[in-house]
């Protein structure tokens, strides 16, 4: 199997996690293919540095997380990504509807948070453990677990606003 | 909604997510290829092409400088060419380290930090560089008119007491509206930088 088949085949494994990724940063189904595209392209460019001294999935976080970072930056240029033509994504309703409802409950409830809190978040969701979301991010299991207080007291508070 | 009910609802759009996501070998050598996706050209061409102009005008100045005549053209186009040339090195500035970092070799935090020093950077240069336009624009009437039409509006007196005082006014209000815009987003950056670094 040569790199790109390889790397095809981990992509095909994993796009689960990468959509999920794009999903959790990008504001609307647009900016959601265009992050979830950009991600593949920065795994791809990443991939030859790729050493196997972590998980696939602890990788891929990694780089789409730090992708998503940059592309919050390029898309406020309102620069897009030529689309492919397709669609990545394709559920019958009513699950299409459900599922953007939740993502627009889900963006609204972030919003209030920064870069830095959405990324623990992100890994809270995922049911990554403290350790694992201590190693990802680069801070301390207990520094994990004083910030996700704080971004719990943080939603308390925004939900009591909006109420 | 709280942090512990977001995180039931994930796990069942999850499941949605990964019954219909649709994504075959072709879409994703589609993907890969450099052809398709050209963001960073899209950014750097224009800053670059601005720069280029800038360059090509204040060569342009300083090639004529023998037609500004008097202190005063001589002094407009002087000025000129310092700004064209301080527009030309923020333009490029900003395009300093665009997209070249690998961003698979840092943490999250990290590239947090690293893209939040550039941002600050990004934005203070933005910043000038609106405020250095607005000012050249001024300074440049004059050059532009002489080298254009031969005509010297120096020595106009309504240049003096009608243009500059009015060109100077509105120049102090584009300024001002420009720190005003971007000092939310320069706080915030920095309130983040502060955040990470504590």
């Amino acid at each position: 199997m040569d790199q790109k088949e390889e790397f095809i085949d981990m992509v095909e494994k994993n796009k689960g996690l990468i959509y999920k990724v794009a999903s959790f940063y990008a504001d609307n189904t647009h900016d959601r293919e265009d992050l979830f595209q950009e991600i593949i392209y920065q795994l791809w460019r990443s991939f030859s540095s790729f050493q196997n001294n972590s998980s696939v999935s602890t990788w891929m976080y990694q780089v789409a997380m730090n992708t998503a970072i940059f592309f919050l930056k390029k898309n406020k240029r309102k620069l897009p990504v030529e689309s492919l033509g397709n669609e990545i994504l394709e559920y019958p309703e009513p699950e299409a509807a459900k599922t953007e409802e939740y993502f627009q409950i889900m963006n609204h409830h972030i919003k209030g948070l920064n870069l830095m809190e959405r990324g623990i978040v992100m890994l809270y969701l995922e049911g990554r453990s403290y350790e694992e979301i201590s190693s990802l991010i680069g801070i301390s299991a207990s520094n994990v677990g004083t910030r996700l207080s704080r971004i719990r007291e943080k939603l308390k508070a925004q939900i009591s606003k909006t109420h | 909604m709280e942090l512990d009910e977001l995180k039931a609802s994930w796990e069942q759009v999850n499941e949605r997510i990964e019954k219909h996501l649709k994504l075959n070998t072709k879409l994703i050598e589609k993907m890969t290829s450099q052809n398709y996706r050209t963001i960073v050209s899209r950014i750097v061409y224009p800053e670059l092409l601005g720069g280029l102009v800038c360059l090509a005008a204040a060569i342009a100045i300083i090639w004529n400088f023998a037609r500004f005549d008097t202190l005063g053209l001589q002094m407009f186009s002087c000025l000129s060419v310092l700004l064209l040339f301080s527009l030309t090195l923020v333009s490029f500035l900003s395009l300093r380290g665009l997209n070249k970092a690998d961003l698979g070799l840092s943490s999250y935090a990290d590239t947090l930090k690293r893209f939040t020093v550039r941002k600050i950077r990004f934005q203070r240069l933005q910043r000038q560089n609106m405020v250095l336009t607005s000012l050249f624009m001024i300074v440049f009437i004059p050059t532009a008119v002489r080298l254009l039409a031969q005509k010297d509006i120096t020595r106009s007196s309504s240049f003096w007491f009608i243009i500059l005082p009015i060109c100077l006014v509105l120049q102090f209000l584009v300024s001002k509206w420009v720190y005003r815009h971007y000092a939310r987003t320069l706080k915030e950056a920095e309130a983040l930088l502060a955040d990470l670094e504590s």
